[in-house]
This record gives structure tokens, C-alpha cells and sequence, in this order.
């Protein structure tokens, strides 16, 4: 079986500024992996290891993502998959689902993994928009595996409750970085890491309508937000009486 | 264009009558099992009886041949079944939204959300597609009850993962993300048991227990109760930090709190940079005395 893994790098900081349509300046940032996403490619290489199985580890993103597939990629990975596109910039959920499915299906992959949310962006709405495409199921927020076999036992969140199921694939999961202890790949393993083989959107098979983000949502306006804090600080356990009568002023 | 409010089987009806009448609902949708559906307020219903959220959103695109927009509350569940619906509709999502408009110069939806941590506001425009609520922005009255004309869509659509058990947490737990007042621990209560001492405040505050991401990684807590950049990003009322230094990180995620209160032993602590009202003593004293009172 072949397991997709999807990572994502993202801003190490939250000093960012903004371009077109309130689309984060990524290039001039530190970078780093999203946390969720180490965590999914390691699930994926424990069920690949036990199921002889293999693992692609795919993100999309600008040149330097390539150095995050490397490290990633050292961990166990049999292939990566750079999808690079400047057509790309600002893809909405439904441009990159439509990516992300159609190279599932090139890879002919039998389970998708990704991260259960973005550092940089908390809509978590992914993994069940790809499912969707794929015409599969997905079992969101996972937050931990029993059973690292080609059907794992998981607890997810399904409909608001912690829900222990088996997974029958093929299927996409999301899963927090409670699910597995990313490994620290040796110096062989490094230096035998697969190389990033580069994909443009011409080398997937996607309908031209998902890739027509800009007439689906009009960012009119972004605006840099300063709240303004009142900063009162008490000294001192004796001052309670003092700090507790403003709050009650505030109605708490 | 209508717009439509979507809900399922353990969403909160009384949330949901409120945003049918403060997005003025031509319609609604309802996933999951029949019940009565009075409270939407709307005189057409969409039932799917399905307890499967992709298939869900894939047949509601199918049904829709005119344009819509769909609002649904901000849980996982009905995100899930937009997305669905999105990528099956060519249609876009907007999530997290506090602020739904009609804009006066055409027939497009006008939307705000913050991004970011709240350091930014965005304003957009979508002619259809799906809107996640922030369900803490909801501040209209609930709709008058109307029974709707019911169109029920071929569902009964069963998942194919096997369900063994539902798994009971071992603590309350309150969503930080809905609460109005959210206690949070950081490396400053000393360990694991640090959270029981806040759970009793936690109580006598009706409020949702947050941690920062330090204590998560040494395991204290649920990693379903961090906050934070690589957390859950909160807006309760009140905030109140214990122990916690307030790295950039954790700071993204509260920047949208109504008020912050920080409690440090160190007063150089960032946490204090970003507060509303701050006192600096040992955390279990004050913790002692605010349950006290």
C-alpha cells in the first residue's frame, strides 16, 4: 500500500506582513515544519513499516519547501513530491484539495495522512475536502493510533466525541502530534534521503475550474489589527483585593 | 441567491435559531436523524438523513442547481460537510467569520474574519459558497418558530470505518474555543496536578481549560486543550493565564480575548505586555484566594 503523506512549511513567527488578497509574504520569513505534519509522516512510516508498504511525502509550496521534504524525507520516505507552481499562489481549499487528490490518484495511493491543522491557518478543512474529491472517508483530529497496521485502530473526533473506530481504507486521516514521536533520522539515512522530484500542475490531471480561485472569493479589504490593552498590574498577593474588584468591575 | 443555514444532529438548536435570524435564512439543512425543525424559524427545509459528513456535502451539491450560500456553526462536524459541498461545487469557504452582510451595491455576501491571531481583519465578498460562524459572534435573538416544508434527499448513508466505542475524556471538557471564560495553565503550576487546582476555578467561572504548548509536549495535559499558534486560537470574554510566560506563540492564539489577566511570579514575563489586568504572585495563592471569594 501506498500511504500520501502531506506536509506544509510554515512561518516561524507571527511578525508577518501581507500582499494581494491578505496573502501572507511568505519568502522573507523563517520557516520551519508545521508540528501536526512530522507527527503524520511518522504515523505513516510505522503503518508502511508493519504493512511493507511505502510512503510519499508531497507539500506544495514555494522553492524553500524543497529543504523541509529533504529532512522530512530522511525520516523513511521512499519518494517526495515537490509540487511547485507559481499558478499556485493563494490556491483556496478547493484548488489545493483538487492538487493534493489528483496526485493521490497518480501515485495510486491507498491512504492519505496530513496534519489535522496549519499553524498559519486553522480552518482544518483539508483532509475532508480531499476525501471528498477521492470519494473516500476521513476521520479528523486524530489523536491517537493503537494498532499501526493497513487498518489502524484511531480515537478521532467524530461528530464532537472522542470515537475509537477502525480505519477501513482507503481513507484520509488528520492527526494531531499526539499520534507518534517524529523519529531523528541517522547520518545514512540523510545522506540516503530521496531527492524532491518537482511537479507543476500540468503533470496533474485537474479540472481547470478548481484552479479558478480568484472569481470564487474577493478579499476587499485587509486591515492590520492593534488592540489597544489596559496593562494594570498589581504587585504582590496582598494587592488581590485590588485586582479582583476590577475584574468585578469588567463583570467577571 | 439563498442563503442557508446548515446544522446536524448534536448541533446546539438554540445557537442555530439564533443565526437563522441573524443571517436571515431563506432556508435550512438539516444532516442526521428527523426531528422537529420548528426552531429554524424558515418555511423550507433540506433533510439528509446521514450520519456522513463527505457524502453529506456531496449531495447537497448535487441537489443545488441555483446559487447558495450555506452557513454553518464553527464546529468540526459541519466543517466537514462544507468542504465536502465546496470541493464538490467548485464553490469557496469562508471559516471563522464574526460578521455576515448583504453588500448594498449588489447581491454579494459581504464577510469578516480575523486571521492570523486576530492581528488582522479581512474583509470579503463571495456570491455563493459556505461560511463557517464563529459562533461566539452570534448576538441576534432566536428566529420565531415556523414549521418548514420538509425535502428529504436520498441519505442513510453509513460510514465505512468501523466505530468500536466512544471514548469518554478523562477530564471536562469544555471547548476553549466556545467558552466565554477560558483558565489556562502554563510551566508556572508546577505539573499535571496544577490543572486540578485551576479546574476548581475553572468551575466557579463556568470556564473551558486551556494550557500552553510547553505543558502539552511534557503530556500534563490534553493536547486538545493547547492554545496557541500550533493550538487553538481562542476569543473568550475573559482570559486568564496562569503561570504561563506568554512566548509569541501562545500570544497569537489569546490576541482576541476580550480581557486577558495574567498571574506570574516573574514581572518581566511578556505575558504582561499584552494584559489587561495582571498581578505578579505566586499563581496557587491567587488561584486560592479567587476561589475563595
Amino acid at each position: 500500500m501506498k500511504i500520501l503523506v502531506l506536509a506544509k512549511q510554515v512561518p516561524a513567527t507571527t511578525d508577518l506582513t501581507f500582499g494581494k488578497n491578505g496573502i501572507v509574504n511568505r519568502e522573507s520569513v523563517p520557516k520551519t515544519v508545521n508540528p501536526d505534519d512530522e507527527s503524520a509522516v511518522e504515523l505513516a512510516i510505522q503503518i508502511a513499516e508493519s504493512v511493507s508498504g511505502e510512503v510519499v511525502l508531497a507539500t506544495m509550496g514555494p522553492e524553500s519547501a524543497s529543504e523541509m521534504l529533504s529532512e522530512l524525507g530522511a525520516m523513511g520516505c521512499a519518494s517526495c513530491c515537490h509540487i511547485f507552481d507559481d499558478s499556485l499562489n493563494g490556491a483556496d481549499l478547493v484548488a489545493t484539495a483538487n492538487v493534493f487528490a489528483a496526485l493521490a490518484k497518480k501515485v495510486n495511493a491507498g491512504m492519505v495522512i496530513c496534519g489535522a491543522s496549519a499553524a498559519d491557518g486553522k480552518g482544518g478543512l483539508l483532509p475532508s475536502a480531499i476525501a471528498s474529491l477521492l470519494g473516500w472517508d476521513c476521520l479528523n483530529q486524530v489523536s491517537s493510533v493503537e494498532d499501526f497496521s493497513s487498518e489502524p485502530i484511531v480515537v478521532f473526533n467524530y461528530q464532537g466525541k472522542k470515537t475509537k473506530a477502525k480505519v477501513k481504507n482507503p481513507s484520509v486521516l488528520s492527526v494531531y502530534k499526539t499520534v507518534a514521536e517524529p523519529r531523528i533520522p541517522d547520518v545514512m539515512a540523510v545522506l540516503s534521503a530521496p531527492q524532491p522530484e518537482k511537479l507543476a500542475i500540468s503533470d496533474l490531471d485537474i479540472n481547470q475550474k478548481a484552479l479558478e480561485f480568484d472569481q470564487r472569493c474577493e478579499v476587499v479589504n485587509v486591515e492590520n489589527v492593534k488592540k489597544e490593552r489596559k496593562n494594570k498590574i498589581w504587585e504582590g498577593i496582598e494587592s488581590f483585593s485590588d485586582f479582583h474588584a476590577e475584574l468585578k468591575k469588567e463583570g467577571f | 441567491m439563498k442563503i442557508f443555514i446548515l446544522a446536524h444532529t448534536h448541533s446546539d438548536k438554540d445557537l442555530c435559531a439564533k443565526l437563522s435570524n441573524q443571517i436571515s435564512a431563506d432556508g435550512a439543512i438539516w444532516i442526521g436523524e428527523k426531528c422537529d425543525f420548528d426552531f429554524f424559524g424558515v418555511e423550507d427545509l433540506i433533510h439528509v438523513d446521514s450520519n456522513n459528513s463527505i457524502k453529506s456535502g456531496r449531495r447537497l451539491s448535487d441537489h443545488f442547481d441555483e446559487q447558495v450560500v450555506i452557513v454553518g456553526l464553527d464546529d468540526g462536524f459541519t466543517g466537514e460537510i462544507l468542504a465536502s459541498f465546496s470541493v464538490s461545487a467548485y464553490e469557496p469557504v469562508v471559516w471563522g467569520c464574526h460578521g455576515f452582510d448583504y453588500c448594498k451595491d449588489d447581491s454579494d455576501i459581504v464577510l469578516q474574519k480575523y486571521g492570523f491571531g486576530g492581528k488582522v481583519l479581512y474583509t470579503s465578498k463571495i456570491s455563493s459558497g459556505c461560511v463557517q460562524f464563529n459562533s461566539k459572534a452570534i448576538d441576534s435573538s432566536a428566529r420565531e418558530a415556523k414549521n418548514p416544508s420538509v425535502v428529504s434527499l436520498d441519505g442513510q448513508d453509513s460510514v465505512s470505518f468501523e466505530i468500536l466505542e466512544s471514548v469518554e475524556s478523562s477530564d471536562e471538557n469544555k471547548d476553549v474555543t466556545s467558552a466565554d471564560v477560558v483558565v489556562s495553565g502554563g510551566r508556572g503550576i508546577q505539573g499535571p496536578e496544577g490543572f486540578e487546582s485551576l479546574k476548581k476555578l475553572a468551575g466557579k467561572l463556568d470556564a473551558a481549560v486551556g494550557a500552553s504548548r510547553a505543558v502539552v509536549d511534557m503530556g500534563w495535559i490534553d493536547y486538545s486543550h493547547q492554545i496557541g499558534q500550533t493550538g487553538k486560537s481562542v476569543s473568550p470574554k475573559l482570559y486568564v493565564a496562569f503561570g504561563i510566560s506568554g512566548a509569541v506563540q501562545h500570544r497569537a492564539g489569546i490576541q482576541n480575548s476580550s480581557v486577558i489577566v495574567a498571574i506570574n511570579t516573574d514581572r518581566n514575563a511578556p505575558i504582561f505586555d499584552i494584559c489587561d489586568y495582571g498581578i505578579v504572585a505566586d499563581w496557587k495563592e491567587v488561584l486560592e484566594k479567587w476561589v475563595s471569594v
